[in-house]
């Protein structure tokens, strides 16, 4: 921790911690009638040269979903132009309520897809960023190297697929299929 | 389980309007912050409830019917009369009420309107026994939303009790081998007091008396306040997500002190 | 027949011994749940609640979400062993309207503008009830909803008024509810000074109405300042850990 910065006290939510005349309120804090307060348990700081507070949380930091998130998420529905993507994890962090996302056709390669149906089937796990926060379901992309199928599923006979010379098969029917995969298929990311 | 309700789309569009309307001490309706809507109260309306009333303020219209049947008494209470006041949302009110079992909303209104009666002591309960501990009257309060325009509590109370005041009690009598017969005659149902609610509600910080229904939309939060006869508080509710202050309370209690009693001086002279 | 019972004595104290201005004895414990993302035990008097915050979370079904906030969900609901008789486990209209209550007393501190069109659960469940429970279940909610933790302003806090024999009292317990002639309970947000609860039903004069409201008010602060103490003891250790990791830094 810089020195800079000071250790002051614990708080709670509502605790008075300095006026915006002195003090530049930071994360952690929300000013009302021209008085920082606390807004969630922690740790207040106070930067001794830009004079701001801020306050560490010591609870759990609520997740919500932003823009430029890793996510891993399950294939839950497909049509031509989009996919629906129900995601558990993001950044490591497993949610404990997962949410819903979706993935447009465009957004899927960086060359042309002509339709969903050649990249995911319901059930594939894909690695993913949301690339829109703003609106729900929030958007994600696969266009990148990393980013794609993990774990393809055979829509004939429901088996994990391999990857064998670039080829998706299935080991038990020997039907071969199309996706766009990541680079870390069949491996952890 | 209660969730945060939709909002209304035109409520945002209204909103500014009305503000800026309520910062030169005017709404959108045309009145002064603290002025009431027209009460209409049309009593008897309904012959084969034993007492009714339709009450209407400005659009806003509640009709009120009172059945009165015999049943078994509160296991606590056994020599007590019941009483049960239920609310009805009718689909035909506005296009927000859908069929189906009653929302918070009408359960809250009921309850408001129950705790004003009850805690009132306006009925005299102990009056209403037939064979002690066995069977006694069960009033039935059923309040009948037919036009939503807002403040559906002091409408709905207001109505409650004025079809209370009217109402007829069965007369029974016991006959040899311990039975209760109902006869022919009629009393008239016993009330002791004249309970009125007024409601204020709060937007932007402005304190509006009887919100019509945009502003009760706008609104942050609604206090309702319920007043005897002898000028004692008999039931408080608040309602709605907005905060109020301590002064805010104690100065709105002033407001909807005197408001009720301009009410019970104009509709309920008796209950001076 | 009710028993006619004397509720305050000779020397001016209640059934349990308490003076009129005393609370009954309060503790609270937070983050006791694993499964919730937040959540808070309290024991008022012989209230036992247990309060678990879910969220913020994607709103489900999507129609009741809301798209510049999040939308509030609270559940009050009795044990069927919580009170005297057994209670039905349906909810019953009591309970419908105290949720909608609780909900609207939690709400005005949450900031729930940071999360557009998700929800926030909050399930109360009072394992045993007495007087005031839905005063100890926003005391509760409160502290659930900073331990899971989610921006609020202020914590909020509950607590009744009664009048029983003429006289008012404090926090009134289970039998001073049902004998008393009033009951007021209000919920309070010390740092903005806001009433966001208030109920009442029984008979109040004006004087007695703005005594009582002050006097609710003085009560929550003691129990505002419980629920800080609740809230820093269970971070306490944690406070210890960074202390010794600056030490070691600097």
């Amino acid at each position: 921790m810089d020195r800079k910065e000071k250790l002051v006290q614990p708080v709670t939510p509502g605790d008075k911690l300095g006026v915006i005349e002195e003090y530049a309120p930071g994360n952690g804090t929300y000013v009302n009638n021209g008085v920082i307060y606390a807004k969630q348990v922690g740790y207040a700081m106070v930067n001794k040269e830009s004079k701001k507070i801020e306050v560490m949380p010591k609870t759990r930091i609520p997740f919500f979903p932003a823009k430029g998130q890793k996510v891993l998420g399950r294939v839950q529905h497909v049509e031509d132009k989009f996919a629906m993507v129900k995601v558990f994890k993001v950044n490591g962090f497993e949610l404990k309520s997962p949410f819903t996302a979706v993935i447009h056709v465009s957004f899927i390669s960086r060359f042309f897809t002509k339709t969903v149906y050649d990249a995911f089937k319901p059930g594939d796990l894909i690695y993913a960023q949301i690339i829109g926060d703003k609106n729900q379901p929030f958007q994600l992309t696969t266009a990148a190297k990393d980013l794609g199928v993990l774990e393809a599923y055979c829509s004939n006979c429901g088996e994990l697929m391999i990857l064998d010379k670039k080829q998706l098969k299935c080991p038990k029917c020997g039907s071969v299929e199309k996706r766009k995969i990541s680079e870390f298929y069949g491996r952890k990311v | 389980m209660s969730i945060t309700p939709q909002i209304e789309p035109l409520a945002k569009i209204k909103s500014k309007r009305m503000i800026k309307l309520l910062t030169s001490g005017k709404r959108l309706d045309g009145r002064g912050l603290l002025d009431y809507r027209k009460i209409e109260i049309k009593n008897g309306v309904i012959e084969k409830a034993e007492g009714s009333a339709l009450v209407s303020l400005g659009e806003t219209k509640v009709l009120v019917g009172v059945k009165i049947e015999t049943g078994s008494p509160y296991p606590d209470l056994p020599n007590q009369g019941a009483l049960t006041v239920n609310a009805e949302f009718v689909p035909l009110a506005h296009r927000y009420f859908e069929p189906g079992p009653p929302d918070e909303n009408s359960i809250e209104l009921a309850r408001i309107v129950d705790r004003g009666i009850r805690e009132s002591g306006a009925i005299n309960m102990e009056s209403l026994v037939i064979i002690p501990g066995r069977l006694v009257d069960v009033v039935f309060v059923d309040i009948y939303i037919l036009n939503h325009d807002g403040n559906l509590i002091d409408a709905s109370g207001i109505a409650a009790i004025s079809a209370l005041l009217n109402s007829k009690l069965p007369v029974y009598r016991v006959n040899e081998s311990g039975e209760a017969e109902k006869t022919e005659e009629y009393n008239p149902l016993p009330i002791r007091d004249c309970p009125i609610p007024v409601t204020l509600a709060k937007i932007n910080d402005k304190i509006v008396l009887d919100p019509s229904l945009d502003e009760e939309n706008t609104a942050s939060a609604k206090l309702t306040m319920t007043f005897t006869k002898d000028g004692k508080i008999c039931a408080i509710q608040k309602s709605g997500i907005g905060t109020f202050t301590l002064q805010e309370v104690i100065e709105a209690q002033k407001i909807a002190r005197e408001k009720a009693n301009e009410i019970r001086k104009n509709f309920f002279r008796e209950w001076i | 027949m009710v028993t006619v019972q004397k509720l305050i004595n000779e020397e001016g104290l209640r059934v349990d011994g308490r003076r009129l201005d005393e609370l009954r004895p309060i503790r609270m414990e937070v983050g006791l749940l694993a499964n919730a993302d937040g959540s808070a035990y309290i024991e008022h008097g012989k209230n036992k609640i247990i309060v678990a915050v879910y969220g913020p979370k994607e709103a489900q079904p999507k129609h009741v979400s809301l798209h510049d906030r999040a939308v509030v969900r609270c559940r009050y609901h009795m044990a069927p062993f919580s009170t005297d008789e057994r209670k039905s486990p349906a909810p019953s209209r009591r309970e419908i309207e105290i949720s909608k209550v609780v909900r609207e007393a939690l709400e005005p501190v949450i900031f729930t503008e940071y999360f557009p069109r998700s929800m926030i659960d909050i399930f109360i469940e009072v394992l045993q009830s007495d007087g005031g429970s839905r005063c100890a279940a926003i005391t509760a909610s409160s502290l659930a909803l900073a331990d899971a933790g989610i921006p609020l302003r202020d914590l909020v806090v509950g607590c009744a008024v009664g009048k029983v024999e003429g006289k008012l009292v404090l926090d009134p317990s289970d039998i001073e509810d049902k004998l008393g002639e009033a009951d007021m309970p209000i919920a309070f947000i010390p740092v903005l000074g806001k009433i966001s609860l208030l109920q009442m039903d029984g008979m109040f004069t004006e004087e007695e109405f703005i005594k009582a409201l002050n006097m609710a008010k003085e009560a929550c602060m003691k129990i505002y300042a419980l629920q800080k103490q609740t809230l820093k003891e269970k971070y306490l250790q944690v406070e210890k850990e960074v202390r010794e990791s600056l030490t070691l830094k600097e």
